[in-house]
């Protein structure tokens, strides 16, 4: 978002990294990959935390939550009402912001390339979301290039990469002890201003980069037929091929949730005697209330309908509408469902059709 | 298709406007169907809220919820929406169980219109079951409006219900009937005592009173089986892909295209529909 930094990189040294998440925290609130109960997701970070991005000279680990919920919580008042007919926006509803007041920090590529696709939904040219356009408006993203990509990820078969550019205001990459630092934006060029551990990059950090970012294309685990699958994907709706591929399927929607792309939402109202609150939360095309009608009828009745809308809706209609696939190749489908049922493998089987 | 006016995209899409229910009117027998008539408290919400026969609302009732429901009145009346609620769900239940005065939100119109402007000088034939008449009526009631019915040829109603107890909308069919510029028929699925009407199913009734392609617009509504067997008899009939108009439904939450559940393939009912063309249903995959 916004207009282009200098493109002048930088550099800091690696042990200086503490010193500027201290610095982002001095002036903003900073999201950052928190351990809670186990899991990790973009959450405040605190003093502690901060300090150990620079002690462990390293990232922070990737989220196992999405960056999604920094800009789309999984559950979030709208709207407050009150018995009398009153009805207002929720207190603390983000109001398109004029200045950034966090930071999302450590994130990664293919998390960051997933606000692009968001942007396409939440902040569309007829109806903008102004929950997601004010938090979107009021963040800046902080993304480390990926040296070590997971065992799932396949960011580089939707268009992306460990070192892609979108979606990030700055971009730090390893360069032997330092990092390369690269604004991407006037909003990524603010965050550095006042920190003064930065210094312009040589040819030697320069050329270190570049071969950490060659290293980590390489070590992409899969090449996923994707534009085959796409192209497949337009005339296979009513193909046999789902009635095999949805078997395994259990529909607990840990895809869905775990998906940084993946948007859907309820609405729903919660009363209270004194007035109430209108909710949104996020919903999954996994469930079959999802488009359960009141007169029962439901137009995907069975997994295998489901199954094939998330695997349409992402790589045929997002498409369609929007030119682009709904996929970033972070892998969390992959990793985390329960049986194995793998994307890349549909993917494959599909462009085999 | 007529597409919708774009709202301010400055405004918060999912504040609803306030509007006092003014009239309830009990339309079946059974007392599952009840139209409501609702005006906005500031009546300058008119300035925003611009609609035309097609279009929807997201009607809620504060502290049940929202859903999606067809505008039935017709531009052509001013000062106030009407929706005909047939008792479903929660949130149609608990407006089903609200009465004159009570504060209900209002957020819309969404949707695309009926395709007003390519009905121009066309004769129109409306075929509706049930409570699918609901939506039709809002064109009916532009298209016979003394400001436009100059616009449009002939009409002609083709209305069926289950009985003459589900029959929706019983004053204005007496009106329409009278008028020597409307053909209606009305039917039931079953013969009644003192029904002296046509009894059979809308598609069969259709075939009987078999109107001409030539120059028209089928316009049809109502429950998903008769919708399909409607279609086919008007192909019978010779009516090509595009002279054919319905209407669809689907869960919907934002109404806004964002919330993701009510596409048929690529297109969005809420914001692509809900009116379709055969023509465009037959381009789309069958999950609807």
């Amino acid at each position: 978002m916004g207009e282009r930094g200098s493109g002048k990189a930088l550099v800091m040294a690696k042990r200086d990294l503490g010193a500027f998440a201290r610095h982002l925290a001095a002036s903003y609130l900073v999201l950052a990959p928190i351990v809670e109960g186990g899991v990790t997701r973009f959450a405040v970070a605190g003093v502690d935390d901060i300090g150990g991005f620079g002690d462990r000279e390293s990232v922070p680990a990737p989220s196992k939550r999405p960056l999604k919920e920094v800009f789309f919580p999984q559950e979030e008042v709208l709207l407050a009402f009150d018995a009398g007919g009153k009805v207002e926006v929720a207190a603390g509803a983000a109001a398109p912001a004029d200045e950034v007041t966090r930071v999302a920090f450590g994130v990664r590529p293919c998390d960051a390339r997933s606000l692009t696709l968001l942007d396409l939904v939440f902040d569309a040219a007829d109806y903008k979301d102004p929950y997601y356009v004010g938090r979107r408006q009021g963040t800046a993203v902080v993304t480390f290039a990926c040296t070590e990509p997971g065992v799932a990820c396949f960011c580089t078969s939707v268009g992306g990469g460990p070192s892609d550019e979108a979606g990030s205001d700055l971009m730090l990459v390893e360069a032997g002890e330092s990092y390369l630092v690269k604004p991407l934006s006037a909003r990524g060029e603010g965050l550095l201003r006042g920190f003064d551990a930065v210094r312009e990059a040589g040819d030697v950090e320069l050329a270190a980069a570049r071969d950490a970012e060659a290293r980590a294309v390489g070590r992409v685990a899969r090449d996923v037929p994707v534009d085959a699958a796409v192209e497949k994907l337009a005339g296979a709706f009513g193909d046999a091929v789902w009635e095999d591929l949805y078997r395994k399927c259990l529909g607990c929607a840990v895809c869905t949730y775990l998906c940084p792309t993946c948007h859907c939402f309820d609405i729903g109202d919660e009363a209270t005697r004194a007035g109430g609150e209108r909710v949104r939360n996020w919903d999954s095309c996994m469930f079959p209330l999802f488009t359960l009608h009141a007169s029962g009828h439901n137009p995907r009745p069975s997994r295998k309908e489901r199954f094939r809308q998330r695997i349409m809706h992402k790589f045929n209609y997002f498409v369609e509408n929007n030119g682009r696939v709904a996929c970033v190749g972070c892998g969390r489908c992959v990793e985390n469902c329960p049986v194995n049922l793998d994307v890349r493998r549909v993917l494959e089987t599909i462009a085999a059709l | 298709m007529g597409q919708a006016t774009i709202r301010d995209a400055g405004a918060n899409p999912y504040m609803p406007e306030l509007a006092t229910i003014t009239q309830v009117t009990r339309e079946t027998d059974a007392n599952d169907v009840k139209t409501f008539r609702v005006e906005f408290r500031d009546p300058s919400t008119w300035e925003r809220f611009r609609y035309m026969p097609g279009q929807f609302a997201e009607v809620s009732v504060f502290g049940v919820g929202e859903a999606p429901i067809s505008i039935t009145s017709s531009p052509t009346q001013q000062g106030y929406l009407e929706f005909s609620v047939k008792k479903m769900g929660q949130v149609t239940t608990a407006l089903h169980y609200s009465s004159e005065g009570t504060v209900i939100g209002v957020r819309g119109p969404y949707g695309n219109t009926f395709p007003v402007a390519d009905m121009q000088g066309k004769n129109i034939i409306f075929i509706g079951g049930g409570i699918g008449l609901a939506p039709l009526r809002s064109l009916i009631n532009y298209v016979l409006s003394d400001e436009h019915r100059g616009e449009f040829g002939r009409v002609q109603i083709i209305y069926g219900a289950r009985s003459s107890g589900d029959l929706v909308f019983k004053g204005e069919l007496e009106r329409w009937g009278a008028r020597a510029d409307i053909d209606q028929v009305v039917t039931i699925d079953r013969p009644e005592a003192g029904w002296s009407g046509r009894v059979g199913f809308v598609p069969a009734v259709l075939k009987e009173v078999a109107p001409r392609p030539e120059g028209a617009v089928a316009v049809t509504c109502g429950p998903p089986i008769m919708i399909k067997f409607v279609l086919s008899t008007l192909t019978e009939l010779g009516f090509a892909p595009e002279q054919v108009v319905t209407t669809l439904e689907m869960r919907m939450k934002c109404g806004i295209g964002k919330c993701g559940r009510c596409n048929i393939g690529s297109k969005y009912v809420c914001r692509d529909g809900p009116v379709f063309t055969y023509r465009q249903l037959l381009e789309m995959p069958q999950e609807y």
